[in-house]
C-alpha cells in the first residue's frame, strides 16, 4: 500500500504532465494472497502486488483513456502522451460536460491490519481447520482462501481528490464424497472474524446429508434458496438491469417501468456504498461520492445507478456508481442490500409442503430474455427434497429456467439474517435466504 | 530484466526442486463504438514478472511489477516462503513430466501490425458499419468493437529453458439491437464475441464489417416479428460459431486434466470425463473427432510454447467418437505417466499457468450445408450464441442462440426467435450424424474464457463447421 499521501502525489505529478483542459487519474493498488486447496491438500499458493494507474483526459468533449502499471516518471509521461493522442483521434462526446467537482467523500473504516498482514501460514492454518472437518467423514476438501488489501486514490484537474482503502478476507469450500458435495463460504473485511472450522463444518454436513441423491422429476416446486444462491441471482440482475445504460437503451426489465410494481411488495433492493455491513466504498471511479440508491422499493422499480455521462443523458447527476473507464458497463451498484424479513431458515423449511431446499446455484445466465429477466442455471452442492416441513432426501441437480420478476413476485418468506457475499468483480451483495413459490425447474442432470 | 531473473534463478537453484520465471509485457488497445459515437478508446500496458517454485515437493508463487534485480530476489524468496506454507498440508510431492529445456524464440506471423494502423483508420471502419446499422429504423443500439493485443514474454527455468515469444492478436465485431413490441432482439457479426485471431490487422479487414452491417441490422429487426422457437424434439443444425461454444463448454473444459483431478472443484466444478474413461468411453458418434491444436496458423489459441516452456502440439481428444486424450500440464501428465501436451497458459505476469484450451477443433466432415438442409425433415438451424449454461460436471447444458431458422421437409421456412436447446453432453454428441466440409470450417476465437481463482481470462479458439444433431430438445 502506498498510502494516501504518496498515492495522491503520484496522481498530481501525472496530472501536471497533461496539457489538456481537463484530466482525471485513478490509482488502484492491490496486494493479495490466495491459497487454493483440493483433494485435502494445497495445490496453489500465490501472491501478487500491483499498482495500476488510469488516466482520462478531455480535450473539449473528446476523451482519451490510457492505463498502465508502470509508475516511473518516464512511463507516466508516456501515459499522459498516449491519453492525449487518443483524445485527438476521438469524436466529441455530446454528453460530456466536465469531470467531477466533488467534495471529499465521508470516510468509512474498512481496512483491517489483521487482514492486510495475513501471511500464507495463517491461511494454511485456516485451510487445515476445514480439511479436519472433511476428514471426520473421510471426505475430500477443496476451496480457496484469500486475503486482500486494496487502495484507490482519485485526483482530477478540478481539484477533486479522494482516497479509500479496504481489506477483504474470503473463503469458499466444496467438500466431496463419492456421491455428493456440500458448499459453504464466508466473506469479511476482517480475517479476525473468521471461523474456518465453522465454514468446513457447514459444507461437510451438507455433503454428508446429500449422499446418494435420488432422481426427481423436473417441474414447478416451492423452494427455499440460501443467501449464496440469491447472491448469484443478484449479480445477474445488477449486470442486466441496475445500471443506467440498459435502462436507457430499453434492454432491461427496468426499462420504461420506473414507478411500476415489477416484484412483490416484500422486495426491497438498494445500494449503499457507506454501509460497513457490505464492502464499503465511499466514492466511484470518477471521484463522485456514492449516494444511497433505492433500486426496488416494496416491489416498485425506483431507480438505477449512474455515471457522469449516463446521468447527463437524462439531465441528472451521477449517483456515484461509475466503473473504471473502458469497462463494458458504465455504472453499476457495488454494495447491494436485499431487505430482510422476519423468519429463520428453519421456519422457512418447516413451512414447505412439498418443495426443494437449494444450497447454491451454478452457472446462471441472465441473457435469455433481459426484459423479463429470464434466467437459467443449475443447482449445485446439496439439493434436498422437503415434504410436510421435513427434509426427506437429497436429490440430483436440476436446471431452472424462470423469470426472476415472476420469482421475486412469489417470495413468501424472507430470512431475518442477511449474509455478506463478496463479488468476484466489484464490491459485494448482502442478501437473505428466500422462500419462493412455484419456481420452474426445466431439466435435470445425472448427479 | 531478463538477466536479473536469470541471476536470481541461478542463486535459488540449490534451495528449490524447480523454479521458473516469466517476464511479461502486455499491451492492449480496445475501441468501442456505440450509437454513432466512439464510446471509448482505452490503451493499456501491464508489465511484471512472476516466479514459480517447487520446494520440498510443494508449489509457491509470487509476483511483482517492480522491475529490479533486488525485487526479483525478494519475490523469489517470498515464493519459497509460500511453498513452505504449502508444505504444512502436503500429501504428496509435485512431480513434473520430463521436458527437454528449449532455447528458442517465437513470433506470431502477421502481415500488418495492428499497432501501426492509425486509430482514425480503425475508428472509421467501426463508425461506417455503425452508421449503416442505424439506417434501419428498428435498431435502437448499434455497437462495434476492435481489440488488439501484443504480448511479449520471456520464460526461464532452472532446467535451462530460455524462450522469448511475441504474440499478436487482432479482433473485431459489430452488433445491432432491435427493440419493439416489448421485445429486444440482438444480432451480431461475425459472432456474438466478434472474432479474434493471432493475426495482424489484415484479419479485421477480411471480416468486411461494413459490408455485413446492413444484413446484421435487418436480421435483428426481422427477429422482432419472428414467431417463438417451438418446443419439442427436433433435428438441430448448429452453425459454426455456436458449435464452437458447444465444443468449448462440453469438450474443452471437461478435458482439462487439472479439472478432472479436482483442482477447480470449488469454483466452476469438476468433469464427467474421469481418467478410467480415457481410450474407451464413447463421447460421441463416429462423425465426431476433436483435436487440441496450438499449432494451427492464426488460431487465437496458437503459440510457440506454453507457459511451462512445452512446445505447441496437435493431439487427439476425441477420435471417431471415442474419448482418447486430455489437455495436460507437466504436473498432471506425470500422474498419467505421460508427457505434457503443452496446454499451460497464464493470464499475465501475476498469474500462475493453469491448463487452458488452445485451439480445440472439431474436424470437418464432408457434407455440403445445402445438402444437409435438404436432408432434414423437421428441424431447426441455429447460429450465434446468446446465452450459455452447463452443470458443474459438464453434462447438462442449455444454450440460447441469437437466431434460428425453422426447417421443414428440406426447406428453410423462416426465422424463429428465442431459440434454446438443451441436452446431456455424451447423448448429444452421440446424436451427431453429419458434419459439414472444410469449405465451411473456420477457427472461431473466444477471448473471454474464465477459469481459476484468482480468476484468469484465456484467449482460446475452436475450429468448427456446421453439424447436425438428431432429436434435440428445443424450447424451454
Ligand atoms: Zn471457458
Amino acid at each position: 500500500m502506498l498510502g494516501e499521501q504518496r498515492a495522491l502525489e503520484i496522481l498530481k505529478k501525472l496530472l501536471s504532465m497533461v496539457e489538456v483542459e481537463q484530466a482525471e487519474a485513478v490509482l488502484l493498488g492491490k496486494a493479495s494472497g490466495l491459497t487454493r486447496f483440493a483433494n485435502s491438500t494445497i495445490h496453489q499458493n500465490v501472491y501478487e502486488k500491483d499498482t495500476v494507474i488510469l488516466l482520462r483526459v478531455a480535450k473539449g468533449k473528446k476523451i482519451g483513456v490510457a492505463r498502465s502499471n508502470l509508475t516511473d516518471t518516464e512511463s507516466l509521461k508516456q501515459l499522459a502522451r498516449r491519453a492525449a493522442e487518443i483524445a485527438d483521434s476521438q469524436v466529441p462526446n455530446p454528453n460530456f460536460e466536465s469531470f467531477a467537482h466533488s467534495p471529499r467523500a465521508p470516510e468509512v473504516g474498512a481496512f483491517y491490519e489483521e487482514t492486510a498482514n495475513c501471511n500464507p501460514t495463517q491461511r494454511a492454518e485456516n485451510v487445515k481447520l476445514v480439511i479436519a472437518e472433511a476428514d471426520k467423514f473421510g471426505f475430500l476438501a477443496a476451496g480457496s482462501h484469500s486475503t486482500t488489501a486494496n487502495e484507490i486514490a482519485y485526483a482530477n484537474s478540478l481539484g477533486t481528490t479522494q482516497y479509500h482503502r479496504h481489506t477483504a478476507a474470503y473463503m469458499n469450500t466444496v467438500i466431496m464424497s463419492p456421491t455428493s458435495s456440500g458448499y459453504a463460504d464466508y466473506s469479511s473485511l476482517n480475517i479476525a472474524d473468521f471461523d474456518a472450522r465453522k465454514v468446513g463444518e457447514r459444507a461437510t454436513r451438507i455433503c454428508a446429508d446429500s449422499q446418494n441423491p435420488r432422481e426427481i422429476e423436473e417441474g414447478r416446486y416451492d423452494v427455499v434458496v440460501s443467501p449464496e444462491a440469491v447472491d448469484e441471482i443478484m449479480n445477474w440482475l445488477s449486470y442486466i438491469g441496475f445500471g443506467a445504460e440498459s435502462l436507457q437503451e430499453g434492454r432491461s426489465f427496468m426499462s420504461g417501468r420506473l414507478g411500476e410494481r415489477i416484484m412483490g411488495e416484500n422486495i426491497s433492493i438498494w445500494d449503499d456504498g457507506l454501509d460497513p455491513k457490505g464492502i464499503p466504498m465511499p466514492f466511484d471511479f470518477e471521484g463522485v461520492p456514492k449516494q444511497r440508491i433505492a433500486i426496488i422499493e416494496r416491489g416498485v422499480a425506483k431507480n438505477v445507478t449512474y455515471s457522469i455521462i449516463t446521468a447527463h443523458k437524462e439531465g441528472k447527476h451521477s449517483t456515484g456508481h461509475a466503473l473504471p473507464p473502458g469497462e463494458e458497463i458504465a455504472a453499476l451498484p457495488t454494495n447491494v442490500f436485499f431487505g430482510t424479513g422476519e423468519h429463520t431458515v428453519d421456519e422457512m423449511i418447516a413451512s414447505l409442503k412439498r418443495g426443494l431446499l437449494v444450497t447454491r446455484f451454478h452457472y446462471i445466465n441472465g441473457l435469455l430474455d433481459t426484459r423479463r429477466a429470464l434466467f437459467t442455471g443449475m443447482t449445485r452442492d446439496g439439493t434436498f427434497y422437503v415434504e410436510d416441513g421435513k427434509i426427506k432426501y437429497p436429490v440430483k441437480n436440476l436446471r431452472f429456467t424462470d423469470s426472476m420478476l415472476e420469482a421475486f413476485s412469489k417470495v413468501e418468506m424472507i430470512s431475518k439474517e442477511a449474509k455478506l457475499q463478496l463479488s468476484s468483480w466489484y464490491g459485494a451483495n448482502v442478501v437473505p435466504a428466500l422462500k419462493i413459490k412455484d419456481f420452474n425447474f426445466s431439466g435435470k442432470t445425472e448427479f | 530484466m531478463k538477466d536479473a531473473l536469470k541471476n536470481v534463478l541461478d542463486k535459488i537453484r540449490q534451495a528449490v526442486d524447480y523454479a521458473d520465471a516469466r517476464l511479461v509485457t502486455t499491451r492492449s488497445e480496445k475501441i468501442l463504438v456505440k450509437n454513432g459515437a466512439v464510446d471509448s478508446i482505452a490503451d493499456e500496458v501491464s508489465r511484471g514478472f512472476g516466479i514459480r517454485v517447487i520446494v520440498d515437493g510443494c508449489w509457491g508463487f509470487s509476483s511483482s511489477s517492480v522491475l529490479t534485480e533486488a525485487e526479483a530476489a525478494r519475490v523469489a524468496q517470498e515464493a519459497i516462503e509460500i511453498a513452505r506454507a504449502t508444505k504444512l498440508l502436503k500429501k504428496w510431492d509435485v512431480v513434473l513430466s520430463e521436458e527437454e529445456p528449449k532455447v528458442d524464440t517465437y513470433e506470431t506471423r502477421i502481415i500488418k501490425d495492428p499497432f501501426s494502423v492509425s486509430l482514425d483508420d480503425k475508428i472509421s471502419i467501426l463508425l461506417e458499419a455503425d452508421r449503416i446499422m442505424r439506417k434501419n429504423r428498428m435498431i435502437r443500439v448499434s455497437e462495434g468493437s476492435m481489440q488488439f493485443y501484443r504480448i511479449d514474454k520471456v520464460f526461464l527455468s532452472t532446467e535451462g529453458a530460455d524462450i522469448e515469444q511475441t504474440i499478436i492478436e487482432s479482433g473485431a465485431g459489430i452488433a445491432a439491437t432491435a427493440i419493439g413490441n416489448g421485445d429486444v432482439q440482438k444480432r451480431s457479426y461475425p459472432a456474438s464475441w466478434g472474432d479474434t485471431a493471432t493475426r495482424g490487422f489484415e484479419f479485421v479487414q477480411e471480416m468486411k464489417l461494413v459490408d455485413n452491417a446492413e444484413k446484421t441490422a435487418e436480421e435483428a429487426a426481422a427477429l422482432l416479428k419472428a414467431p417463438e422457437c417451438p418446443t419439442g424434439e427436433l433435428d438441430l443444425i448448429i452453425c459454426g460459431s455456436q458449435l464452437a461454444l458447444q465444443v468449448h463448454e462440453s469438450c474443452g473444459h471437461p478435458t482439462e486434466l487439472d479439472r478432472v483431478f479436482g483442482t477447480e472443484a470449488s469454483f466452476a466444478g469438476t468433469s464427467f470425463l474421469t481418467v478410467e474413461k480415457m481410450g474407451n468411453f464413447r463421447y460421441g458418434s463416429e462423425h465426431v473427432s476433436i483435436f487440441q491444436d496450438a499449432t494451427c496458423e492464426g488460431g487465437l489459441g496458437t503459440f510457440g510454447y506454453d507457459d511451462e516452456g512445452v512446445p505447441a502440439q496437435r493431439t487427439p481428444i476425441v477420435e471417431k467418437g471415442i474419448f482418447v486424450g486430455y489437455l495436460t500440464s507437466r504436473e498432471t501428465a506425470a500422474k498419467l505417466n505421460r508427457r505434457s501436451n503443452g496446454c499451460m497458459r497464464a493470464d499475465g505476469w501475476n498469474r500462475i499457468p493453469l491448463i487452458r484450451m488452445t485451439n480445440i477443433n472439431l474436424e470437418p466432415g464432408d457434407w455440403e450445408l445445402e445438402h444437409l438442409i435438404r436432408d432434414t425433415k423437421d428441424g431447426l438451424m441455429v447460429d450465434s450464441n446468446k446465452s450459455w449454461s452447463i452443470d458443474d460436471k459438464r453434462l447438462n447444458f442449455q444454450f440460447g442462440t441469437e437466431i434460428a431458422w425453422r426447417i421443414k421437409n428440406g426447406k428453410i421456412e423462416g426465422l424463429v426467435k428465442n431459440a434454446v436447446y438443451t441436452g446431456i453432453t455424451p447423448e448429444f454428441w452421440a446424436s451427431c450424424d453429419a458434419v459439414c466440409s472444410a469449405k465451411y470450417w473456420h477457427i472461431w476465437g473466444i477471448p473471454s474464457c474464465g477459469k481459476g481463482e484468482p480468476m484468469q481470462v484465456a484467449h482460446v479458439a475452436h475450429g468448427a463447421s456446421p453439424a447436425r444433431f438428431r432429436k434435440v430438445r428445443v424450447g424451454v
